[in-house]
């Protein structure tokens, strides 16, 4: 059963400890990641002339203070280049709140080298 | 297509592989699956396999085999049909515990690395089981030999500049597809905040606007751009390579009694250059017990192959040939003396997925698996599953 998509919420506190993102699009494929909050892009090193980022990162979003009630959107486009394996999996994984997060992998199949999945999470923050 | 359905095809099309002589080395059949893909089997685009199981046992179409990348799952059926009256009589299952447990950890770039050594090894690692029954004709016992193999890659090449800079075209087309995404969604967020939707409300909204994204005239052309370069994408490696294998077999006279039929270790090194030409190099040991092995000896004996083969393999052109020569160096018994195996292959590739194989040399003296030493095959394969053209093909 295809999962390609995450609704979801992450602690935060009042404390300014920074909360880092990490996305990684595994099996080989390959793909495209946007960031934004509270629907402005989040710009960091390593963003293409779309802000976006290719198969994988791990940076800062802002901290626990700055974060709170705000929303988190992760639009992922993964392309299946390998003809060794059909499953496409987008891991995305919040760390510096009181917890770390535990989502699970969304994963899809895509059928032939070339087809696109859709990947979309969205995240709110909240104490 | 149901997997039975498909697999009877199969043994069909394996009657279509005519032997021109009775003591046949046949190239592989590779059949690859993945474990979610419920719908149908699909043949490896015709590439010969590299399973050190099959090795071990002296079953693979080709003694020097192409380093490559592992699939997560290979089952490849070997040797030819018997004048088309029985199916194959060897088989080989290979997977790659990387691709097939861990595959979620593995990146594109991670996919792509050739420098970091452990990442090669990990993501090369293959664990290979290998099976071939032989009857003897005169008693009507048949005797099963099982191998066990292990390979990885030291290093493994890299990927070709034409595919990096294909891979350069998709990342663009994928930046542009999913820019127009993140337009209509952070638009909705921004909608569903100013007028103070809730959480569901709003995520409904996105989803929405999402969908639409997708469905948009600019995506839908950037989707099409994606897919035929993507379709085009070639990863096979160039430069050096290096590989390691070990393996051991077992043969259970009767289908009974398994005792150790030989067990060895071989590095396989060499290089491939942009134009298709590939060299490649094997120092192989194996350890043979008295009174089983191939040979049968009254003493233990040991031999130690150096070979070389080198491949004319462009990407563009339909026709491919190689020819690879081994020494084999024999001690510790009087059984058998050293001899050599020499071997001419060629390929012609008719349509997509279609191809045209030839085989024809000398295996070394006293190799029973194949009834001689006589190598002569002409076969034809034909392969399953998507087609990939080749970049810049017409």
């Amino acid at each position: 059963m295809p999962d390609t998509n995450l609704t979801d919420s992450y602690k935060v506190d009042e404390s300014n400890n920074p909360v880092r993102l990490k996305v990684t699009i595994g099996h080989g494929q390959t793909g495209s990641i946007g960031v934004s909050i509270n629907g402005d892009d989040v710009i960091r090193p390593g963003a293409d002339a779309n802000n976006n980022y290719t198969d994988s990162f791990d940076f800062e979003i802002g901290s626990n203070k700055q974060l709170n009630n705000s929303v988190l959107t992760i639009p992922v486009v993964v392309t299946r280049v390998q003809p060794r394996t059909e499953t496409t999996t987008v891991m995305i994984e919040l760390l510096g709140g009181p917890t770390p997060s535990n989502y699970p992998p969304l994963t899809a199949n895509a059928a032939n080298v070339g087809d696109i999945i859709n990947y979309l999470a969205i995240i709110d923050f909240g104490n | 297509m149901s997997k039975a359905m498909i697999m009877v095809c199969f043994m069909l099309l394996l009657g279509m592989g005519t032997a021109i002589a009775q003591n046949v080395a046949a190239p592989a059949r590779t059949i690859v699956s993945n474990p979610n893909d419920t719908t149908e089997w699909k043949i490896n685009l015709l590439k010969e396999p590299n399973s050190p199981g099959a090795s071990i046992l002296d079953i693979s179409p080709s003694a020097i085999q192409r380093p490559s990348d592992p699939t997560a799952l290979t089952v490849s059926l070997l040797n030819s049909t018997d004048n088309l009256t029985t199916i194959p009589n060897s088989y080989a299952v290979d997977f790659a515990p990387q691709w097939l447990f861990w595959g979620k950890n593995v990146t594109h770039s991670d996919f792509l690395n050739n420098d970091n050594i452990w990442n090669n090894i990990k993501q090369t690692f293959d664990i290979s089981l290998a099976m071939h029954n032989l009857k003897d004709n005169t008693t009507n016992v048949v005797n099963t030999k099982l191998g066990v193999g292990f390979k990885a890659s030291i290093k493994r090449g890299n990927i070709s500049k034409i595919t990096t800079d294909a891979m350069a075209s998709v990342h663009t087309y994928q930046s542009n597809y999913l820019a127009l995404r993140k337009t209509y969604v952070n638009d909705a967020v921004k909608q569903a905040k100013a007028s103070g939707m809730d959480a569901n409300q709003r995520n409904l909204l996105i989803a929405a606007a999402d969908q639409k994204a997708q469905t948009d005239a600019r995506n839908l052309a950037l989707q099409d751009s994606i897919k035929k370069v993507a379709q085009g994408l070639d990863f096979t490696r160039e430069g050096f390579m290096l590989d390691v294998a070990e393996g051991l077999a077992y043969n259970f006279v009767s289908q009974a009694n398994g005792t150790l039929y030989n067990s060895g270790a071989w590095i396989t090194a060499g290089q491939q250059w942009a134009d298709g030409i590939e060299l490649l190099g094997i120092v192989r040991y194996l350890y043979n017990p008295e009174n089983t092995g191939s040979i049968l000896s009254s003493t233990n004996y040991h031999t130690i192959d150096a070979g070389a083969r080198v491949l004319y393999d462009p990407q563009n052109n339909k026709f491919s040939f190689g020819l690879e020569g081994i020494y084999r160096n024999v001690s510790g018994t009087t059984a058998i003396k050293s001899s050599y195996r020499y071997a001419l292959t060629a390929d012609y590739r008719i349509g997509n997925n279609q191809a045209l194989s030839f085989n024809i040399g000398r295996d070394f003296d006293g190799t029973v698996n194949k009834g001689g030493n006589l190598i002569a095959a002409l076969n034809f394969l034909i392969g399953f599953g998507s087609t990939r053209p080749v970049i810049g093909a017409k």
